[in-house]
């Protein structure tokens, strides 16, 4: 009973951590959102594997962003995010008629950008390539001009970290994708998706340190 | 600390929400009592929220959402299009059908093209290709007369009295000059004027005679001919340096004075509402005179893209073709904002209509009704890939449109845009004056460009003595090496002319070769045992050459410099020289690499080795001990093999696609950035195989079964 009380005090003290109440209550919530949307989807996808190409367009509204997201996390350059995030709409449109039965959309495109972020990591594997040296998001904005420093200092940390940590940590934080889709993604079960995310969690952190220490001190 | 260990809390922090209400209650109560997993949350919340802000920035990129679209549009056109040709002609006849107009397509193309080219060039026959001239149809509207057009084609001249619905070929020109742009003098209606690259041609007869006024234009490598409409006598070719007629075409004088009139080469030239004239500037801005052309001003604000084009619109509006969408200006181009055009689209023309609007460039065509705000595309009837070299309106008939392709012929819309059909009756589709390639040369120590045939070339001199020079692989300027007893200079010069700019300038170690990086902003000037690299106005970095190393090119990926030191290539950053990257594999001899940065080959042991940096080499064929690789074409799908006395040209899998035995009296004059032979022989200049490489593929529209 005491600790309940004190539980109830820690909720109203700090809601913006966003408490796992919370979370739990959007749980009991999830399972009509998520049919919702879903019907909703598979209409959509059912219509583009016809051709219909507003509906292929209402799906790439849904998952434009997230795809860029993740894919930029993943190669860095923002242009070479945005030709692969074309690509994987294009191959997905061309799949889609040859698709049978449920697609779950979100794992499905993920996993296509997957592929293409890895296929484009191996073609420059035997060059080095170095961070832009033009001015490329160049802004006299000062509130940009950190949150540029910032994009790049994790960027870097995202680039050191072993690849499949940093695919998994992008996926849940910049594509929102559950434990469950990103094991479908990168092909391994729930739980080991689960320790890839803590151990990613871990290197980022210990990484993004390191990399702060050596920004300031130069 | 409840049932819960830390080890399991912090997995199950990793994803809170598939947690069951039993199980997150349970992760609650543990947090609430251990502090360490209480601050692991706190800090993977941190991590989370660092890597959703990093990647928040990406929501400023263009949506790539209108570029799916249109590639998915142009596949369902292409899939349409081939079952419609399928239904019309029974498979095995269709396949026979298209091999053997493919066949005959391309002997003539090559006939035309490559005469002295003992082998055609080797052309997958599943698809129809034509070549992609430099400018195909150039046209024009009589101001005067209804339905009166003019256009050129193939090198020659082709009029039209009803709208384009036919055509009829007027008095021959020379052969072999590309016409770049037509105009009919609104005050003197039978007067026609034809500028090719480096001439101008004049008929007082509605075209039965034909009489150059003049040609070799010095620093001209024309793209526009113009009537000033509000002094009728004025007649205006460029771009670069701008040459002005006061006397509807008969002299010629520069209308600028001796100062860099447009750094970077213009485009085509305007006439605002206010007489002021304006033209784009490659390298960002447009340039504004006042005075008929004998000064300039610069305006830019806001417009820092490559401007192909400028054109005055309704209301006073300036809108700008450029190489990243279009721009617009309301305050006579002090100002200019961009539409919401794909970013990447190359555009080379905005029409005002007044109600709508039309944009033209490479690939595509859109239509907008809400003053540029939205655009759609608007293809309706035009070809696959067009290139839209220009839009006109037509006085005459409100709503109709011309569009004229580099490749495809003239088509019209008779509905502001909305649809199209091809007005080519009587003209000649594959409309080849020339091939297109810009090579360089030195002649009498002075710099000439010319095309494929050698015809009506262009005299670029400003320098004496010039020891070498390169093309920009984007065709916007040439750097050359000219050296004399005081000392060296690099200068960068305008593809089509205009007053050379020094970047770099030395009193020893004369620059033996000029590497221009492959987007073309930067170019590295090897001295014997310096690099120096440049962007087009000052050197920016110097750094030495270890001792053994040779220059391969430029990285692809436009970063690096490649040097092979006797085995291996190594890649060094262009900023510092140091080493970056080790390709790891041993060569024999210095690779060249190919302009897209991935192939390469080499001769080793009288074998020809073509590969891959990625893949390693692969010998494809046994070539004569005598033999020397040159280059790569331009499209990086052959190499050019020098042996003694004969030239070969071979695929990447080493077939041998063309040869032809040099003259004795054959030398080198010059190569250009696609390091072509050049030579001449019976008193003409001629030119080796390596321009096959200069075929693009197209889709020929007018080809029916």
């Amino acid at each position: 009973m005491r600790r309940s009380k004190a539980l109830q005090q820690r909720d109203q003290v700090a809601p913006a951590e966003g408490s796992v109440t919370e979370l739990a209550l959007a749980y009991q919530l999830h399972g009509s959102v998520v049919d919702a949307a879903s019907a909703e989807e598979v209409d959509l996808v059912e219509r583009a594997r016809q051709g219909d190409l507003e509906a292929f367009d209402a799906i790439m509204v849904r998952y434009e962003t997230r795809l860029l997201r993740f894919l930029a996390g993943l190669v860095t350059d923002i242009e070479v995010a945005r030709e692969l995030c074309q690509d994987t709409f294009l191959a997905a449109y061309q799949a889609l008629p040859r698709t049978k039965g449920e697609v779950r959309l979100s794992a499905w495109l993920h996993t296509i950008a997957l592929n293409r972020a890895r296929s484009y990591h191996r073609k420059r594997r035997l060059r080095s390539y170095f961070p832009l040296d033009d001015d490329h998001f160049a802004t006299p904005d000062p509130d940009v001009q950190d949150a540029v420093a910032a994009h790049d200092a994790v960027q870097r940390t995202l680039a050191r970290m072993p690849q499949q940590y940093a695919t998994a940590l992008l996926l849940q934080t910049a594509s929102g994708l559950s434990c469950r889709e990103i094991a479908q993604v990168v092909g391994c079960s729930e739980s080991a998706v689960k320790v890839r995310l803590m151990r990613a969690r871990e290197a980022f952190r210990r990484l993004y340190q390191t990399e702060e220490r050596e920004r300031w001190a130069t | 600390m409840g049932d819960l260990s830390c080890r399991m809390a912090r997995l199950w922090l990793q994803a809170p929400r598939d947690l069951s209400p039993d199980d997150a209650r349970l992760l609650n109560e543990h947090l609430f009592d251990c502090s360490a997993c209480y601050q692991h949350r706190k800090a993977y919340k941190q991590t989370d929220r660092l890597i959703h802000a990093a990647m928040e920035l990406t929501t400023r990129a263009e949506s790539v959402r209108p570029h799916v679209r249109a590639q998915i549009e142009e596949m369902q056109r292409r899939r349409a299009g081939e079952s419609r040709l399928a239904r019309l002609v029974p498979r095995p006849a269709w396949i026979a059908v298209s091999a053997t107009v493919t066949g005959v397509l391309i002997a003539l193309v090559t006939a035309h093209l490559f005469p002295s080219v003992g082998l055609a060039p080797q052309v997958a026959a599943s698809s129809w290709r034509l070549v992609r001239s430099d400018i195909g149809y150039p046209l024009t509207i009589d101001p005067t007369r209804s339905d009166h057009l003019l256009a050129g084609a193939g090198g020659q001249v082709y009029e039209s009295w009803n709208g384009g619905n036919t055509w009829r070929r007027l008095a021959p020109l020379p052969p072999h000059l590309g016409v770049r742009d037509l105009a009919i003098d609104q005050s003197q209606s039978n007067r026609y004027l034809v500028a090719t690259k480096h001439s101008v041609f004049i008929s007082i007869d509605a075209g039965r005679h034909w009489e150059a006024t003049v040609t070799a234009l010095r620093g001209a490598f024309n793209m526009f001919l113009m009537q000033d409409p509000q002094a009728p006598a004025t007649f205006y070719v460029g771009p670069s340096i701008l040459w002005k007629s006061p006397d509807h075409g008969n002299t010629w004088m520069r209308a600028g004075n001796s100062s860099i009139f447009a750094p970077y080469g213009i485009q085509a030239l305007t006439v605002a509402s206010d007489g002021a004239l304006i033209t784009g500037i490659w390298g960002g801005g447009v340039a504004v005179s006042r005075d008929g052309g004998r000064s300039w001003q610069r305006r830019a604000q806001g417009l820092r893209r490559n401007v192909l084009n400028v054109t005055a619109g309704q209301q006073g509006t300036l809108w700008a073709a450029t190489d990243r969408g279009a721009f617009f200006s309301t305050d006579a181009g002090m100002h200019w904002q961009r539409t919401d055009l794909p970013d990447r689209f190359l555009t080379t023309s905005v029409l005002d209509g007044g109600k709508y609007l039309l944009a033209g460039g490479n690939g595509a065509l859109y239509r907008s009704t809400d003053r540029g705000k939205r655009w759609h595309l608007s293809m309706e009837g035009l070809p696959l890939d067009p290139y839209i070299r220009g839009l006109l309106a037509d006085s005459h008939h409100p709503g109709r449109v011309y569009a004229s392709l580099n490749t495809d012929g003239v088509f019209r819309s008779d509905d502001a845009g909305r649809h199209w059909h091809g007005i080519d009756t009587g003209l000649p589709m594959a409309a080849t004056g020339s091939a297109g390639a810009r090579v360089l040369f030195e002649r009498s120590g002075e710099l000439w460009i010319t095309d494929s045939d050698g015809t009506d070339p262009g005299n670029l001199t400003v320098d004496r003595n010039v020891k070498t020079a390169s093309l920009a692989p984007d065709g916007a300027a040439i750097a050359y090496v000219g050296a004399g007893s005081s000392g060296w200079s690099v200068r960068i010069l305008a593809a089509g002319g205009s007053t050379a700019r020094t970047i770099l300038s030395g009193s020893s170690g004369v620059p033996r070769l000029l590497l221009w990086s492959p987007n073309s902003s930067l170019l590295a000037v090897i001295q014997p045992s310096v690099v120096s690299v440049s962007n087009l106005s000052h050197a920016l970095r110097h750094w030495a050459i270890p001792p053994g190393e040779r220059p391969v090119g430029w990285a692809g990926e436009g970063r690096s410099l490649l040097f092979w030191d006797g085995g291996r290539v190594i890649a060094r950053t262009w900023t510092s020289g140091q080493m970056v990257a080790n390709l790891g594999r041993m060569y024999p001899t210095a690779p060249v690499s190919a302009l897209n940065g991935k192939r390469i080959a080499l001769v080793s042991r009288g074998q020809l080795q073509i590969g891959t940096w990625h893949d390693g080499m692969r010998a494809v064929a046994r070539i004569g001990p005598a033999c020397g690789l040159r280059a790569w074409s331009d499209d990086s799908a052959r190499v050019l093999v020098i042996c003694g006395s004969h030239v070969e040209e071979r695929s990447a899998t080493g077939a041998l696609v063309a040869q032809r035995t040099l003259s004795p009296t054959a030398s080198w004059v010059a190569g250009s950035h696609t390091s072509v032979l050049f030579f001449r022989r019976d008193g003409l200049w001629r030119w080796t195989p390596g321009l096959s490489a200069r075929l693009i593929v197209q889709h020929a529209r007018s080809v029916a079964p």
